[in-house]
This record gives structure tokens, sequence and C-alpha cells, in this order.
């Protein structure tokens, strides 16, 4: 009968830990210098926002409202049945990001440094 | 392989008794689904959408004992059940996760060596699972962006799978003992009547 703990498993849990580890360490930096803030509608950029200049304000995109405050931003409020985006909280640094995906929205905190793994469109 | 399907009796079960597992295993799947809803709401430092996704241990199960159709039935189960109670965007979450998940555990399952053992295959069903709702995000949202949660994904994928899997490993041999004992072993009360 098939093990439950095995050799395989553990290499497998060791690479897999690496690679995360690895994504990890890529995704994310410290926002040094401009943070812009990038809203998709339906796959379209529809606004960017320089965070570390901006006033504060609340916008409404679609069904959503996004608060931006004092260099971060975030979903305020959402027509959405699940309100998973205004769980992602305050987006503030590079690589930051929440979505909303019933109503097809996705902000994304861009930083100055480049990204090796950067924004992929199709 | 766990049960080879020559000497597997659970195969060999009648209609209606196939239909009860299915019935009870189904059940179990929605209720642990809707448990660990509960007893793990959003806390403030997991990211939303993750869950512990605890009823991944019963399409193992039923990966195990049924194969491949078995474990999709389990992930098309749930998905309905997403459906009803959560909507569209959960329906298609669920499905397409689930059934990727379902299939890569099935498939696994099939092959007859020892390893890899429960926790990897549950680790690597999970993370299917993970990929699975990516990919539906990136298709829904029509942006790349969403790749930026990938790492937390992996991370979580990684800590429920082993979860699951390690679950599956250590109650498998009870539960083939309580199926033979419920849906095999002679009815001892048909005599009497």
């Amino acid at each position: 009968m098939r093990k439950t703990v095995g050799k395989t498993d553990v290499i497998l849990l060791i690479i897999l830990s690496a690679v995360c580890a690895l994504l990890f360490y890529l995704s994310f930096h410290s926002g040094k210098g401009k943070t812009t803030a990038v809203i998709y509608e339906d796959g379209k950029i529809t606004h960017t926002v320089d965070l570390k200049n901006a006033d504060n304000e609340t916008m409404e995109i679609n069904g959503s409202r996004i608060l931006i405050e004092n260099g971060s931003i975030s979903y305020l409020e959402s027509d959405c049945a699940d309100k998973t985006c205004i769980k992602f909280g305050k987006l503030s640094k590079a690589g930051d990001f929440a979505a909303c995906i019933p109503n097809k929205t996705v902000i994304v905190i861009t930083g100055e440094k480049e990204d090796s793994v950067d924004v992929i469109t199709y | 392989m766990l049960l080879r399907t020559e000497t597997n009796p659970l195969r060999e079960m009648s209609k209606a008794k196939k239909a009860a597992f299915f019935g009870i295993f189904g059940a179990l799947a929605l209720v642990l689904s809707l448990a660990e809803s509960l007893i793990l709401p959003a806390a403030p430092f997991l990211p939303p959408g993750a869950k512990l996704g605890l009823s991944n241990i019963i399409t193992l199960l039923c990966a195990c004992f049924f194969g491949v159709p078995g474990a999709l039935y389990t992930a098309v189960i749930k998905a309905v059940f997403a459906l009803i109670t959560r909507g569209g965007t959960a329906f298609l979450m669920s499905l397409c996760g689930g059934v990727l998940s379902a299939a890569a555990m099935a498939m696994m399952i099939k092959i007859p060596h020892r390893e890899p053992g429960f926790l990897g295959i549950g680790v690597i069903g999970a993370c299917c699972h993970n990929v699975g709702q990516l990919m539906v995000c990136l298709i829904l949202t029509g942006t790349g962006a969403m790749v930026r949660y990938a790492p937390f994904l992996l991370l979580f994928g990684i800590v429920t799978g082993s979860i699951t899997g390690l679950t599956v490993g250590i109650i498998l041999p009870r539960v083939i003992n309580t199926l033979t004992h419920l849906f095999i072993r002679r009815n001892t009360y048909e005599k009497n009547s």
C-alpha cells in the first residue's frame, strides 16, 4: 500500500519550498521612491495613481469604491458577493495587489526598481 | 495504488450501495468545506481566498476507491454547491481548481508505486487546485496582474496539501475497515426477517 510520507515527498516539499521562497523574493521589495498604483478594469488599465503625491480621495471603479490615502490604496466598499477585495487591505509597497474577480477589477502597485517578474499581458 | 481494481471489493458493490457511498462522501465533502469556513474565517494575516481545503481529503479518498471518475464526482459536487451558495464566480473557481486537482490526484493514485506518498499527492493536489483557480482569475480579469498572487498560492498549497495528504495517509486504513463493515460484510439482519 502507498506510504504516507516517503523520500519523494520530502524532496518534493524541499523543491516547492525553494521555488516559493524564490517567488516571494522576486515579487516583493520595499517601494523606494515612486510607487504607482495601476488599476485594471476588465483587462484594461483605467487609472494610474502616483501614490506618493496623491491627495487623499475616494474614487469609484466598476462596482467598488477605492480609497487613496497617505500613500496607500485600498478597496473600501464593493457590490460583489464575497467582498474578498476588501480583505486585501491597504496596498502601499511595490508588488502589493488586490482584486475583485466578480467585478473584474485589479489593483497592482508597481515600483521604481525593475521587477524581474513584471506584469504579463496577453 | 491502494486497492487494485481486480481486488477492490468496493467496485463490485451494487448500484444501490454505490449510490449510498457517493451520497455519504459527497455530503462529507460539503460538510468539511462548510466547517472549515466556520473554523477559519479570513483572518487578517491570511491572504484572502485562502482555505484549508479539508474537502480534498474526500476527493483523495474517492480517488483511492473509485479512481478518476470518483474524484471528479467529488469536484463537481463541490463546484455545484459553490454555485448554489456563493454564486457564479465561486462556481467557476471551484470547478476549474477542483477538476484539475482531482484529475491530478487520481492519476497519481493510479500509478502503482509506493511513492510519492499521500503527503506529496496532497501537496500536488492542493497546488493544482490553486493553479486552476489562478488561471480562471487570469481569464476573468483579463490581465496578467493576478500572477502576483502566485507565491502566496504556492505557499498555501504546500501547507494545506500537507495537511490533507497526511490526514488521508493516517485515516485510510480505518476508512477501508469501516467501509468494508458498512458495505461489504454480509448483513446478518436479512436472515431474521
